[in-house]
């Protein structure tokens, strides 16, 4: 069984040999590839070619190539200057209605998401028949905010939310558009990247946030797609809500509480997660990783794509990746 | 008294201009401002710290609650006499650790490490470690407080607590670690002495040293 195999079966409910093992990985996947972060980031078939090799090596069933958090905004004007931690960007709204002045993107070969739209197509080519192939959306809320500044976007979405979620809005709709092309590139699914929303009130996530991830999950879904919702943190007290958008897939990170989430999960539901990225994967001792998995196993009845919370940390050791796969294999032993 | 109650209640619920024209009532009215402080804003801020610890307010209500916060004190800071300010319960100096640009963890335990009365140096983000020896020795901290996001920054945090030692002042200052990346495990392993998992904590943990090495 191959990884699209397994990931289709196990999203249908099938019986599978074991539960897919996807790890997000991103910087680790640069570093392990020996590519620098401006490779990575801006060359489409380095990176395309650098998850191929990973995915094979270490036997992930599904690729996502994501890079970084600009992908998106760079083609909104935003300027991400590549320092110690990575891209960063000042933020590019002074005020909240400059966002009627930046420019519309064009997924144009060359463009930010022009590149990845041909980072998808290559993947496909080359493991679209074994491989689960996930495009990735930064979602709306967490664009505004990067675009505004967080601070200010969070206290004028407090202070006005009709006139915020006009801008956010804008967001809103370059995302469904960057979800559209990467499902007609061949993608089988899109993670909708959603971090700043575990930093929310469930009442809030629950009246502004959620409707735009429903929407993006519709979409994704109306072209047969699988939607994958990624929200960082300890997200129980919206995941009635992030459930309730109907997305096949939501990513767990390590603080949620498997027990209480389980409860929560709809009939064809599915976790994805939820190991320690820095507490297991990064720190953790490879002896450790069968009893961690089987602990995500048991509690959520075999519903979890196995995973760390949130991406692998950069210099997360070869052994502990490894011992991490062969956890997962030793679930169907 | 009603009116610092009004500060309190509106800073509660993060409405900036009405706090902000209240403060400027309560001074014209000729109330102490160290009383505007202590009995509106910062009681007003604790009730915020204490929601937030609870799980009833998000990092959104914090934010206005201390934008409100700001406010106010901008009205009444320079009516302060010295010593009034209410930050003598102890100093801290907090940053994001070199190489993070990650700000959001940190200011939300600066603005509860305030609401509490503690005095807190911001040094902002990618702070090298040798800056927080050199502001804990030229303002006198009590405590260092360090936050990393990122696991590649995190290792810093090391170098912050063997220049802490080369500098001679180990002893006298708590160093504090917390963020995303950090855990209990990693605090042990760098010899820092506390680790926190959120602000409200943070906030008390400092609180407590300053309380119990208070000279």
């Amino acid at each position: 069984m191959n990884g699209l195999e397994r990931m289709n079966k196990f999203l249908a409910g099938e019986k599978v040999d074991r539960p897919p093992f996807i790890p997000l990985a991103i910087d680790w996947v640069a570093r392990q590839e020996g590519l620098s972060q401006e490779e990575f980031v801006y060359d489409p078939m380095k990176r395309a070619h650098a998850y191929i090799d990973i995915c094979d090596k270490y036997e992930f069933d599904a690729i996502l190539p994501d890079s970084d958090f600009f992908e998106q905004l760079e083609d909104m004007g935003v300027k991400p200057v590549l320092g110690d931690s990575g891209y960063h960007a000042d933020p590019v709204l002074e005020e909240p209605e400059d966002v009627e002045n930046l420019p519309q993107p064009t997924f144009a070969p060359g463009t930010r998401m022009g590149n990845r739209i041909e980072t998808i197509k290559e993947i496909v080519k080359e493991r679209g028949d074994q491989k689960f192939i996930f495009g990735t959306c930064i979602d709306a809320f967490t664009e505004y905010c990067n675009a505004r500044g967080l601070e200010d976007a969070m206290c004028e979405l407090m202070e006005d939310d009709e006139e915020t979620m006009e801008g956010i809005r804008f967001f809103q709709e370059v995302g469904l558009k960057f979800i559209k092309a990467q499902m007609e590139a061949g993608a089988n699914g899109i993670q909708i990247v959603a971090p700043n929303c575990s930093l929310v009130s469930g009442a809030l996530y629950k009246d502004l946030l959620a409707p735009l991830h429903k929407e993006m999950v519709e979409l994704i879904q109306s072209y047969g797609g699988k939607s994958r919702l990624h929200i960082c943190g300890d997200t129980l007290h919206i995941m009635p809500y992030s459930l309730g958008t109907g997305t096949d897939i939501l990513d767990i990170d390590y603080q949620v509480d498997l027990d209480k989430a389980y409860e929560l999960l709809g009939p064809n539901q599915y976790f994805c997660g939820n190991l320690n990225p820095a507490g297991d994967l990064l720190q953790g001792a490879p002896e450790d990783f069968d009893a961690k998995v089987r602990n995500i196993y048991d509690k959520t009845h075999n519903r979890t794509i196995i995973s760390g919370g949130c991406d692998v940390p950069e210099a997360t050791p070869v052994e502990n990746m490894i011992a991490f796969q062969k956890a997962v294999v030793a679930l169907g032993e | 008294m009603a009116l610092l109650d009004d500060i309190k209640d509106n800073l509660i619920i993060g409405k900036s201009k009405i706090v902000k024209q209240l403060v400027q009532q309560a001074v014209d009215e000729g109330l102490p401002p160290k009383s505007i402080l202590e009995d509106g804003l910062l009681a007003g801020m604790n009730v915020v710290g204490d929601k937030f610890q609870a799980g009833e307010y998000f990092v959104p209500e914090v934010l206005v609650a201390a934008r409100a916060m700001t406010k106010g004190v901008d009205i009444i800071k320079p009516l302060l006499v010295a010593g009034e300010d209410g930050g003598a319960a102890g100093k801290v100096c907090i940053g994001t650790i070199q190489g993070d640009l990650h700000d959001i963890g940190k200011n939300l335990v600066k603005m509860m490490m305030e609401s509490k009365g503690l005095e807190v140096i911001d040094l902002g983000n990618d702070v090298a470690p040798q800056t927080y020896i050199d502001t804990a020795v030229n303002e006198g901290c009590n405590i260092i407080a360090c936050s990393a996001l990122l696991t590649t920054t995190m290792n810093n945090m090391a170098d912050v607590v063997s220049l802490a030692e080369e500098a001679g002042i180990r002893d006298k200052v708590l160093i504090m670690v917390g963020g995303a990346a950090v855990t209990q495990t990693f605090c042990d392993k760098i010899g820092a002495d506390k680790y926190t998992t959120d602000a409200n904590s943070a906030a008390a943990a400092a609180v407590e040293y300053c309380s119990a090495h208070a000279s």
